[in-house]
């Protein structure tokens, strides 16, 4: 991929350190980020990571976001990275949002109100009181549905389930949405990696907090498994989230201010979803993923 | 068994009746009483009417002629064929005969607006017969209704059939200017055609939400060729 102008002068003006230019291909087997985690930035900079943008759109040119570093308090730019126009960069649809968001709270919910009908009913079927003679209305048994305390004819019956699952296509347009959504209002961050240099909460706290991310993260890797360090830390800190790419969901997006992700993630979730843009599963033939352990 | 024995039946314990020479027509008093949901019955082999009978099957025997066969992993591509993939391919960068034209990016990248093609490389252009919702009100009894697959759609009496609509969908950028330019397109498309059919003004619905434009009557071949002018 070519390098424009406006690019570089962007790193000269806010990268403080110039070195060489060092082309980092990314791909679905390199392993990235390479060694050294733990200790300040020893790679050279600025990192341009050129990812190779499958499905290219015919319109619009990929979209550019900064590569940022959790590595260090200090907020240093390590390079660009490109987005994909077609999950970046939609006409947000707001209706999709809302059905998904809906959809994500109505269909675990199941209502256990029960009221039994008649049959359940204490068999009471002495008359209160004679049919004529006294004053009061007339009744057959002291559990009917007009009195206190009797069964209803047309009440709720036992656990009903709202559960049902949204279409794929509609569970896809509310993903890129959103993510186009946060984009656009500069909550996403996009990290080499969730790797801290130390355990202490503080630091993640205060390092969030200089650079105006937000009361609520949203940190997104490639895998369950996470760092040590980083688990800790947001164990202990109210807002932040740690989550997979498989458990990415448009209400903990809208939920959490920002968020923030790896390029392993960022690679993860491209593919899945231009995987399933541009392919036609019927409901029978549906493959697993390529990548999925 | 006759309506009198039967009631005496019902009324009658179990015991006398194993006991006394009813027995005949009482269960044989052994759990379960019926074959439906032993085990056995449960598991016999099931026949449909599409089967042979037994005498004709071939179970367990060998069959008589064996033709002569081969296991190869060879040719696999005349099998891959056939199968079904979800990957869609890539069209050709030229016009096929079937009338597919491929989009032209340096052309369409001059308009305020973007018409994007579906996953199948063709336009998200379709026809809908919508429906409407019942009117009560002595004005409106003049509309025409038909009830089609349980919904009541409008009945246009002078195209002698339901009212259709143009659908166009995935669309970016300025939807008013593409509206505007479609319905002039359509409106002079008209003139020239000199159909009694089309009236004017063409009607148009714009859903910023979605990203649509509903036009008014069928003119899905005129707005396909709209839409390779602009070069989406």
């Amino acid at each position: 991929m070519m390098i424009k102008s406006s690019s570089i002068a962007k790193i000269l003006r806010y990268c403080s350190v110039f070195r060489s230019i060092q082309r980092f291909e990314s791909s679905t087997t390199t392993s990235f980020p390479p060694e050294s985690p733990a200790s300040p930035i020893t790679q050279q900079l600025p990192l341009i990571v050129s990812r190779q943008i499958e499905y290219p759109h015919i319109r619009y040119p990929p979209l550019q976001a900064w590569l940022e570093t959790l590595g260090q308090k200090r907020d240093e730019k390590l390079g660009l990275v490109d987005l994909h126009p077609s999950i970046w960069q939609t006409s947000p649809r707001l209706d999709i949002l809302y059905e998904n968001i809906e959809w994500q709270k109505t269909y675990k919910k199941i209502d256990w109100a029960y009221t039994p009908p008649h049959h359940e009913y204490p068999n009471m079927r002495t008359k209160p009181w004679p049919q004529k003679g006294t004053g009061r209305a007339r009744h057959k048994s002291r559990f009917g549905p007009q009195w206190k305390g009797g069964y209803k004819v047309n009440g709720p019956k036992g656990p009903t389930s709202f559960f049902y699952v949204l279409p794929k296509e509609k569970r896809i347009e509310g993903l890129c949405t959103a993510l186009t959504v946060k984009l656009h209002q500069n909550d996403v961050h996009i990290v080499d990696s969730l790797d801290l240099p130390t355990h202490q909460p503080t630091y993640l706290q205060e390092l969030a907090e200089d650079r105006f991310w937000g009361p609520s993260i949203l940190f997104v890797d490639d895998t369950d498994i996470m760092p040590h360090n980083i688990m800790f830390a947001t164990a202990k800190t109210e807002g932040f989230t740690l989550m997979p790419v498989y458990g990415l969901n448009v209400h903990s997006m809208i939920k959490h201010t920002t968020l923030v992700l790896t390029i392993r993630a960022l690679n993860k979730i491209e593919k899945k979803l231009l995987h399933a843009l541009h392919s036609y599963d019927t409901q029978k033939d549906q493959p697993a993923a390529p990548d999925e352990p | 068994m006759s309506l009198v024995l039967r009631n005496i039946l019902r009324r009658c314990p179990s015991a006398i009746i194993t006991q006394s020479s009813l027995r005949f027509w009482s269960s044989n008093g052994q759990f379960p009483s019926h074959p439906m949901d032993t085990e056995e019955y449960e598991n016999q082999p099931r026949k449909s009417i599409t089967e042979l009978p037994d005498e004709l099957t071939e179970r367990g025997t060998q069959p008589k002629f064996i033709s002569g066969y081969e296991t190869t992993k060879d040719e696999w591509e005349w099998v891959d064929n056939v199968l079904f993939k979800s990957a869609i391919p890539e069209p050709p960068d030229h016009p096929t005969p079937s009338g597919w034209f491929p989009p032209n990016p340096t052309l369409a990248r001059q308009w305020p607006y973007f018409v994007d093609r579906d996953r199948f490389h063709s336009y998200a252009l379709y026809v809908r017969i919508l429906p409407v919702m019942l009117e009560y009100w002595l004005h409106e009894q003049h509309r025409y209704y038909l009830n089609i697959f349980r919904r009541r759609v409008e009945y246009d009496i002078y195209a002698q059939r339901t009212r259709r609509f143009s659908l166009l969908e995935l669309i970016s950028g300025d939807i008013w200017a593409l509206d505007n330019d479609l319905k002039h397109y359509l409106t002079k498309r008209i003139e020239l055609s000199h159909d009694k059919s089309k009236e004017l003004p063409v009607l148009s619905q714009v859903d910023e939400i979605k990203r649509h434009i509903l036009v008014d009557g069928e003119y899905e071949e005129w707005i396909a060729d709209f839409l390779k002018e602009k070069g989406f």
